[in-house]
């Protein structure tokens, strides 16, 4: 499990997160929704280990996460960034591989290697293997660096469950890649019990794939819970400032399905 | 009901392009020499111009004889004859010039992939952390206040106080660009570039200044820092640099995975489990160790750095661990060749290696340019 418990994180005197509690379970995907600046990516961040929260602390596997030396948490827990700056001409294949450095001691290349073809295939981008990096577009780009993500936590790591954060995984992205990028999240979830956490704009994509959905405003945990108990019209409302509808999918009925007005 | 939370696997988006390399070099990169291939070449081209270089000069030494000369050395008798004028210009003046030659140029090339590796921009060069301009500034403070103030170091330190002198310019104000860059336990990439050029402007108005109250034999001396030029290469030169460029040379190469990591992203770098921080500090150190040392004992020597990376990702393409150990190679080689040229050219007189490798230099960057523009349409 990955465990936030009480983090709060200051820059000046501006609060980012304060007094945030979070649980992350094994084989579950939950969705963290929220206005602009309400400490989402801040709160991946401290989940990643990049930042050092203020106060409260950050349990992986049910060690503190700065006691976890850096190439062990590396197998553990892959971070997909919104966006990689990657600007010299690597092959798809040199990419993916990236993603094995952290086990380059202890697997072979050629393992490594038939683990990064592996994860191309399950993120649909086998064709792309020999291409260079620099010259595929949005959408080819997020499911490369998806693969390379997960070619790090491809298999278990002494036995300890694996944990993926998202960062806006598919805000660039059309809406068919939007949903590859999902299912292949809630897939490698369900197949790894592996816990998945993405920063998601989209309330409607968040309620189709997240098991549990978190909404942060202004730096705090203002609801947790599935789509149903989360997405009421009243707290949508309230903190998106927007007026919203919430019916259910017709498809699924469970699911809620959020429907905005125009704002007189 | 069909549950949402488990779809069915992706579905198919696959585009139908065709796959594509690179227009140019399709078939040089990797696969077809493959990358020690490539490093074996440069190797013997290496040799073959060591054996050339050791030969050529006013007085000429066929390539047996240079065997012969160096199998003398430790002591296995070669049939080939040489006389005792042949022996001492090849063990003491082309010997080191060629090992001082083959320190600078490798040790510029592979800080030169580094620095670009570091800033994640093929642009980058080792003179951008104000190496270069530190090591002038200290270098000309040296020949202009020679006689005044710098007087009693001068008596201390003799000969060296030059090139010494020129280290602790060129790692200082490395240093100093450092410092501003880091804010608490961190180095801010893009503020290490800022505080290098404001730090290199300010070097050069001071070396301007210097400059400008010097005298005519100061600056005749002052052209060999701008210039560059191994002419005064000696053993004692030799050995006074060979530590710094060793840990240059050896230290870099086993950086190249967390370089390669570095191109994706700091913080990415991070969550693939390298010390960041540390990195970046240990690949600032050694290239100011390097290129310090390269400056303190050849001058000012340009292009290198910068050209050498940029030729091998051609072939080799990107990837670290084949870049920084055949930037070691071919940057020596290139220095190698200048050097050659620089030297014959206009013999007796010598020709100052920057404007060679510069000339060289300068057309292929543009050319690079140009490529670049065309590749992006």
């Amino acid at each position: 499990m990955l465990t936030a418990t009480n983090i709060s994180v200051r820059v000046g005197a501006k609060i980012l997160l304060n007094e945030l509690s979070l649980k992350l379970h094994p084989g579950e995907v939950v969705a963290v929704v929220g206005p602009n600046g309400a400490g989402k990516s801040t709160l991946l961040r401290t989940l990643s280990g990049e930042l050092i929260p203020d106060s409260g602390a950050v349990l992986m596997n049910g060690r503190p996460l700065v006691d976890w030396n850096a190439r062990q948490a590396a197998r553990m827990r892959g971070v997909l960034p919104q966006s990689s700056a990657l600007a010299f001409r690597f092959s798809v294949l040199e990419v993916v591989l990236m993603g094995r450095s952290p086990h380059r001691k202890t697997h072979s290349h050629t393992d490594n290697e038939v683990i990064a073809r592996q994860a191309l295939k399950l993120t649909d981008t086998e064709a792309l293997t020999e291409r260079i990096y620099t010259t595929l577009s949005g959408g080819e780009r997020q499911r490369v660096q998806l693969a390379r993500v997960l070619a790090q936590i491809w298999e278990p790591c002494e036995g300890q469950h694996r944990y993926l954060l998202l960062d806006e995984p598919t805000s660039a992205l059309d809406l068919g890649h939007q949903h590859a990028v999902l299912s292949i999240a809630r897939h490698f979830a369900d197949t790894n019990a592996a816990g998945v956490l993405a920063i998601l704009h989209d309330l409607n994509l968040a309620a189709l794939y997240a098991d549990r959905i978190a909404v942060l405003h202004r730096g705090q945990l203002i609801a947790v819970g599935t789509p149903g108990q989360v997405l009421n019209s009243e707290l949508i409302q309230r903190i998106f400032d927007y007026p919203v509808m919430i019916g259910s999918h017709p498809l699924y009925p469970n699911c809620p399905l959020l429907i905005p007005h125009i704002k007189q | 009901m069909p549950s949402p939370k488990s779809p069915t696997p992706p579905a198919k988006l696959m585009s139908t392009k065709i796959p594509y390399r690179q227009r140019l070099f399709a078939g040089l990169r990797g696969k077809a020499i493959g990358s020690s291939g490539i490093l074996l070449t440069l190797s013997a081209l290496l040799c073959l111009s060591c054996l050339v270089s050791l030969g050529s000069g006013a007085v000429s030494i066929a390539p047996q004889q240079v065997a012969a000369i160096l199998g003398a050395l430790i002591s296995i008798e070669l049939p080939w004859s040489f006389s005792l004028e042949q022996q001492a210009v090849l063990v003491s003046i082309r010997a080191p010039r060629l090992v001082l030659a083959l320190l600078v140029g490798s040790s510029l090339a592979i800080s030169g992939s580094a620095m670009q590796g570091l800033f994640r921009n093929p642009l980058a060069d080792p003179a951008l952390i104000g190496i270069s301009s530190g090591a002038a500034l200290a270098a000309v403070a040296v020949i202009v206040l020679h006689a005044g103030v710098l007087a009693s170091l001068s008596d201390v330190l003799g000969a060296y106080l030059l090139p010494v002198a020129a280290f602790c310019g060129g790692f200082g104000v490395s240093w100093l660009v450092y410092r501003m860059a880091s804010a608490g336990d961190r180095i801010d990439i893009s503020s290490l570039l800022l505080a290098g050029i404001a730090i290199n402007a300010l070097a050069g108005s001071a070396t301007g200044l210097l400059v400008y109250i010097a005298n005519d034999e100061q600056l005749r001396s002052l052209t060999f820092w701008s210039m560059g030029s191994l002419a005064g290469a000696s053993w004692s030169q030799v050995a006074l640099g060979a530590p710094f460029f060793l840990l240059n040379l050896l230290l870099l190469p086993l950086l190249a995975d967390a370089l390669n990591a570095l191109l994706l992203g700091e913080a990415e770098a991070s969550h693939l489990g390298f010390p960041v921080e540390r990195i970046k500090t240990a690949i600032i150190v050694l290239v100011a160790l390097g290129v310090g040392t390269s400056v303190a004992l050849a001058g000012v020597i340009g292009f290198i750095g910068l050209v050498v990376p940029h030729l091998l990702r051609l072939s080799l393409g990107p990837d670290h661990r084949g870049i920084l150990p055949g930037s070691a190679l071919l940057g020596a080689l290139l220095l190698l060749c200048s050097d050659y040229l620089a030297r014959n050219l206009a013999a007796p007189a010598e020709v100052p290696i920057g404007i060679i490798t510069g000339v060289l230099g300068s057309p292929f960057f543009l050319w690079l340019l140009f490529r670049q523009k065309i590749m992006a349409h």
